[in-house]
């Protein structure tokens, strides 16, 4: 029925579907590799934030409790010289409390000092004084306020089915914070320079356009005055695509204050407690199904808990919305969301922004539907799954590599899902006190690139020009955070243009040098701005064999392989050689490519209709564990994952990003929990908040799939958020088999699953 | 960075001149062997010195040797890593060795010295937070307030004992050897400990701890040991309750002598006596353990002061301990082992 | 408190430096700050997450917690002295071909933790290796990579050959 493409085609490539080492691989495994606070500045000083201890209240005054420690510098709202807000999609972010205070944690005050420690003591002696005012921290409460926004879509008529259906289920879902523990913290520094003035900013940051946006707006500079640059990133996940402009203008204000070069980097407490973390989410799905369990109707509602002020709420909200209905094909559908407000830190951007809550909500109701229904998880997904030519609820038709059925052949089978999913079902209830193994299956996808027109609007350039050696320099502000994008880029370069890697440059993601290719976010960095990256190459290495031909008509027309630029007479000249050659006479060659949307309809941010993403990625999950029924202590043993990514440019490194998103997804189904106290985050150490270590992440068995999206880069996907989606509703499926305990809300801990218990027996 | 704030810094070479320099330094004086407890402590400002005293340089406080009558003698400042990989300590007390393997992680545990982790502060979720933390909620008693937090009402503070080695080596019926300038006594390791949050140590200010001395056993069949420790993950965390038990058998296989102790449910290494009793005279039958594991359960009362609610603790407490004896005993546990304990994962 | 300074020779990859200090400044901002070796990464500086982890006398240790004037003439090993002048320390190598470094901000601290470990025991098993390293957090990879780095370089170190696993594609025309 579905044929899935790749391998035959592979021949003909040289670098796509290969795994050469990654070009920083080295430097990564020798210390040498420059994070923000690696990087050696003369002259520098260190800065300092002082927070709000309260969640809510009239901010009186901020000021030093006696004098001014000796060279140490105060800067407050008050001295801000432009709009107080941070430029993301609005500015309602504040750079310093000014008024009120909005959570605990809030930036009320910087301090800088010429040492660390003296900017630490410095900080200890701002005195705030705050007027506490009543916070909502609670969602009923936060419900009864306006929300910060709203959003609905939709198709046919979900109600009227509901009304008259002879099955209907209900069903509500809960997930909770999660903080992205990128093992390098935040950390920026800035230089200020008077004349002009100017301004460089540099650090760890997954967006240097975003950050420079940002400065531009807080300090009413002209763009050409403020420079960003990326400095190697030790993990992003999302958490440095928002976050970081607001450290970087704190960086830079206190710089102006200072005169000197400033470096802000948080410890690990200080960015636990301030920065942005997954929204929390509230989901509640009706749906009437037929006899077989497939999908008739579907009514969703999205709640999410954006925290004090929006960042990116808005996109986050968008996105989840649109993935609510699930890879699921239904005729009827209707989602509504909205994000709430409360008085704690601002939420923002993390790996798969609000698709891993929605997929857990869609999938724990899919199971829901099997368990009323007596229908097996496998088969309740292979008749409900979205096949070629089927319609969203957006009324996008999704494309020819839609795979969701073979992704769940890929898992059913290694896992051997039927047979022994319906043996742990049958032995529930017959433990004797030893532990329980139990599977659980999730499918899912995700939408690649920028949601709705947002590929549009940004209409990214990337640019390809030759160097005086006879390279071809290639431009983008893509960051490479760990997920490969330095050997990806090469990799698509080298086999668009036929060039080698050494006939390449790349350029650092520095505002001054490269233009504006959009954030290194939503899956786009491979699928959008990998296939600029080839139109720009492919037209700077035609262009440069065309000249030959002119200059050599007898062997033309004359091609570019592997490095060489070839002649119908089979003799060839290196690259370089004849791009030397052709500067002697044309002084430059530079080429500049934007992104083209692909012909066809186009989405409507109103009606929410039309095509919201380009194509999906697709996955399946088969998560295996073992539940000790006395403890309700969870082992996740094995996950086999499922995910196909159009085409893998390099298999290992594809691998790689799958391995290390399900290993966060598994984290964050069973371990990972923010815990509030009155606003306050009771864990704020990598002792309390807990991630897995190697003794608690299961073995990871990855099968790529292929199937080609044709706009993308030699049929490439975006693939890094994809496997976030996934793992969470599979453990806690997984747990369901094993146990019987049926729990709608993560992480699954073990008080969860004893609280299930209880509510079980006493149900009995 | 998360820096330690400046202290004078001392590191003696002689234990009389250790003892002489911790008389005669004032309150704010702290010893210190591995540091994995006093620095993140002093980081964190749970604790504060202006001189610190370094048991390191000491010549002869480190190392292990087995006595004349057949015990163990431990250095106080050998790193935990060397005793639990020690031969000795592994063939005839398998259940300290388990107990060690279990503290934290790999690392730590080369830093960290057994007489440390047996002094290692005690811990609780309204203590162990940042300074920002616990100035707004009003310090609690621990932290230089006057209110415990996990329990209001009461007087005491409730910080409970964070040691793993300490439950086990007290059922190992260890001793250890305190030494000041008044001279040196050699007590049983539970004498070191007292009931209360703050002032856990019964060991004097002006005291090193400088021995343990574990009591001859034959082999692992005389004596038999184990220890479980719960926890969320397989590595790095605190334990919320450990279960030491040492069974000592004779020729039919009668208990002699036992021994339970809790660690993580009180301020001190809590004894499980009654369950104790119950067990000495008797073959170990399930039930028996069953009964036995019931009785101690009634000493791991559950309190807010550590991490998995306290009706989840409750509920499991009982089982755990009697995962502990059964396995002790060389039954099957029938209960999930601890991460650490199958190795990580099991497949791989 | 003014602090008190101590003045040390330390030796630090097989080179002897004498370092001015304030005494209680931990191995990891000594190694950091006075020695500009930055390639020890500090990531929660309690000791929580493995970053840091250096060795000392062949033993792993987390650098954020040790005193340094507590080190002595003890020699100290960071990941800047893992290869031998160009040629790469096989650890290093497996890594890069694995990519079992990502972001690589946890990659040092491994790399010594691992190298500990293959110094104590030369064919360990993968539970083995998960356990020597259980004390280093990892965000990017799930490990995975890590653990076959960990076993290939301990392959090379025996001294036989190693390839790293070809990675498969699945695509099949599943007609029925």
């Amino acid at each position: 029925m579905y044929r899935w493409g790749g391998c035959s085609k592979l021949a003909e490539l040289t670098y796509i579907g290969t795994s050469p080492p990654r070009p920083d691989g080295p430097a990564k495994a020798s210390g040498l590799s420059q994070y923000a606070d690696d990087v050696a500045v003369a002259g520098l000083w260190f800065g300092e934030t002082v927070r709000s201890p309260v969640a809510h209240g009239r901010l009186r005054s901020v000021g030093w409790r006696r004098a001014a420690p000796p060279g140490a510098v105060l800067v407050t709202a008050a001295d801000l010289p432009g709009p107080n807000g941070v430029q993301l999609i609005d500015d309602g972010w504040p750079i310093l409390a000014e008024g009120t205070v909005e959570h605990v944690g809030q930036a009320v005050a910087l301090v800088a000092a010429p040492s660390r420690r003296a900017a630490v003591l410095a900080a200890a002696e701002v005195e705030v004084d705050i007027e506490e005012l009543p916070p909502v921290f609670d969602l009923s409460e936060a419900r009864r306020q306006p929300s910060l926004y709203e959003l609905e879509l939709g198709l046919g008529d979900p109600e009227a089915v509901l009304d008259q259906a002879e099955t209907v289920v209900e069903g509500e879902y809960r997930t909770g914070h999660q903080e992205h523990i990128y093992i390098e913290c935040q950390g920026m520094t800035a230089r200020w320079h008077p004349s002009g003035p100017r301004v460089e900013v540099s650090g760890s940051m997954q967006c240097p356009y975003y950050v420079h946006k940002s400065m531009v707006h807080a300090f009413g500079l002209p763009e050409e005055a403020v420079r960003v640059r990326a400095d190697a990133i030790g993990g992003g996940f999302g958490g440095k695509e928002d976050y970081p402009s607001l450290i970087a203008i704190h960086a830079a204000l206190l710089a102006r204050a200072v005169e000197r070069p400033v470096r802000i980097v948080y410890d690990r407490q200080q960015d636990i407690i301030g920065t942005t973390k997954r929204h929390p989410a509230t989901m509640r799905y009706r749906s009437a199904v037929d006899a077989e369990g497939r999908l008739l109707a579907l009514d969703v509602l999205v709640e999410l808990d954006g925290g004090a002020f929006t960042t990116l709420s808005k996109v986050v909200l968008s996105r989840a919305l649109l993935h609510a209905a699930g890879p699921y094909r239904c005729p009827e559908v209707r989602v509504r969301g909205r994000v709430l407000r409360t008085h704690t830190a601002p939420n923002g951007a993390f790996r798969g922004f609000g698709a891993p809550q929605v997929a857990f909500g869609i999938e724990r109701h899919m199971d829901a539907i099997g368990r009323r229904l007596g229908i097996d998880p496998l088969t309740l997904r292979q008749r409900n799954a979205l096949v070629p030519g089927d319609r969203l609820p957006t009324g996008q038709i999704v494309d020819e590599s839609t795979s969701a059925l073979a992704c769940l052949e890929s898992v059913a089978r290694r896992t051997d899902f039927v047979t022994r999913w319906t043996e742990y079902q049958a032995a529930q209830t017959e433990t004797n006190g030893t532990p329980q193994r139990g599977l659980g299956l999730s499918l899912y996808f995700h939408g690649a690139g920028f949601t709705g027109n947002g590929e549009r609007r940004m209409n990214s350039p990337a640019s390809a020009r030759l160097t005086p050696e006879g390279r071809i320099a290639v431009l983008s502000a893509m960051t490479d955070m760990g997920q490969g994008a330095v050997i990806v880029f090469r990799q698509i370069a080298g086999e668009a243009a036929g060039v080698t890697f050494d006939d390449l440059e790349f350029p650092e993601p520095d505002t001054n040098e490269v233009p504006n290719s959009g954030p290194t976010v939503a899956s786009r960095t491979t699928m959008i701005v990998g296939q600029l990256v080839a139109r720009a190459v492919r037209e700077v290495s035609a262009q440069v064999a065309d000249w030959w031909g002119e200059q050599q008509p007898a062997a033309s027309p004359y091609t570019v392989k592997d490095g060489r630029v070839v002649g119908q007479d089979g003799r060839s000249t290196p690259f370089a050689a004849v791009a030397r050659s052709y500067l002697e006479v044309h002084d430059a060659l530079e080429v500049t490519v934007r992104h083209q949307p692909a012909p066809g309809p186009v989405f409507d941010e109103t009606t929410y209709q039309g095509p919201a993403y380009p194509t999906y990625a697709w996955g399946a999950d088969i998560a295996e564990v073992e539940v000790d029924p006395d403890t309700l202590a969870v082992r996740p043993l094995r996950m086999a994952v499922a995910a196909e990514v159009g085409r893998a440019i390099h298999p290992r490194l594809c691998i790689g990003q799958i391995e290390g998103g399900t290993l966060q997804a598994v984290g964050w189904g069973l371990l990972e929990e923010i815990k509030l106290d009155q606003g306050r985050y009771l864990n704020d150490r990598l002792a309390t908040y807990i991630i897995p270590t190697a003794m608690d992440a299961p073995d990871l068995d990855v099968e790529l799939l292929e199937a080609a999206f044709p706009d993308g880069p030699f049929g490439a996907k975006g693939i890094g958020e994809l496997p976030m989606d996934g793992g969470a509703p599979a453990v806690v499926a997984a747990i369901e088999n094993a146990t019987g305990l049926v729990v709608d809300e993560i992480p699954a801990t073990p008080e969860r699953l004893f609280a299930a218990q209880m509510r079980e027996r006493s149900d009995d | 960075m998360i820096r330690l704030p400046p202290f004078a810094y001392r590191r003696p070479t002689d234990l009389a001149d250790a003892a002489a320099m911790l008389a005669g330094e004032g309150p704010e004086t702290r010893l210190v062997a591995g540091g994995t407890d006093l620095w993140p402590n002093l980081k964190r400002r749970h604790q504060q010195a202006s001189t610190v005293i370094s048991l390191m340089g000491i010549q002869g406080l480190a190392g292990v040797e087995e006595t004349e009558d057949g015990g163990l003698r431990i250095g106080a400042t050998t790193p935990l890593s060397t005793v639990a990989d020690h031969p000795v300590v592994r063939w005839r007390y398998p259940g300290l060795s388990r107990a060690i393997d279990s503290i934290s992680s790999p690392p730590l545990r080369n830093m960290g010295t057994i007489g440390g982790n047996l002094c290692v502060d005690t811990r609780c979720t309204y203590y162990n937070q940042s300074e920002e933390w616990r100035r707004s909620i009003n310090y609690c008693m621990k932290a230089a307030g006057e209110i415990c937090w996990v329990a209001p009402s009461s007087p005491r503070c409730w910080a409970h004992s964070a040691s793993d080695s300490a439950p086990m080596l007290a059922a190992l019926e260890a001793e250890v050897e305190l030494v000041s300038t008044r001279g040196s006594r050699r007590i049983p390791l539970p004498q070191m400990y007292q009931d209360d949050g703050i002032e856990y140590l019964a060991k004097q200010p002006d005291e090193i701890l400088t021995t343990i001395y574990l009591p001859a056993t034959s082999d692992a069949a005389h004596c038999r040991s184990s220890f479980w420790k719960l926890r969320r993950r397989g590595s790095i965390d605190f334990a919320v309750m450990s279960t030491a038990t040492t069974l000592w058998l004779d020729g039919h296989g009668r208990v002699e002598r036992a021994a339970i102790y809790l660690g993580a449910v009180a301020s001190f290494p809590k004894p499980a006596d009654k369950a104790v009793e119950r067990l000495i005279g008797e073959i170990p039958t399930p039930e028996l353990l069953d009964q036995v594991s019931e009785l101690a359960r009634r000493k791991a009362t559950p309190m807010d002061n550590t991490d998995f609610q306290a009706q989840w603790r409750k509920a499991v407490a009982g089982k755990y301990i009697r995962a502990a004896l059964r396995e002790a005993l060389g039954m099957d546990p029938e209960l999930l082992a601890p991460k650490h304990q199958a190795g990580g994962t099991p497949t791989s | 408190m003014q602090a008190d300074t101590t003045t040390q020779t330390l030796d630090i990859n097989g080179e002897r430096r004498t370092v001015c200090f304030p005494s209680h400044h931990t191995l990891l901002e000594v190694l950091r700050e006075e020695c500009g070796l930055t390639g020890t990464k500090h990531g929660c500086e309690l000791g929580e997450c493995g970053a840091c982890t250096v060795l000392v006398d062949g033993e792993a240790v987390l650098s954020c917690l040790v005193l340094t004037a507590e080190v002595g003439e003890r020699p100290i090993e960071t990941v800047e002295g893992l290869q031998d002048g160009n040629a790469l320390h096989p650890l290093q190598t497996t890594f890069a071909d694995l990519g079992a470094a990502q972001c690589g901000y946890c990659t040092p601290g491994i790399l010594m933790a691992a190298k500990s470990l293959l110094a104590h025991n030369a064919a360990p098993s993968r539970p083995e290796i998960r356990e020597a390293l259980s004390g280093n957090l990892c965000r990017c990879t799930g490990y995975h990579k890590i653990v076959e780095a960990v076993e290939g370089a301990s392959v090379l170190l025996r001294g036989e050959a190693w390839e790293p696993e070809a990675e498969t594609i699945y695509g099949h025309d599943v007609d029925s």
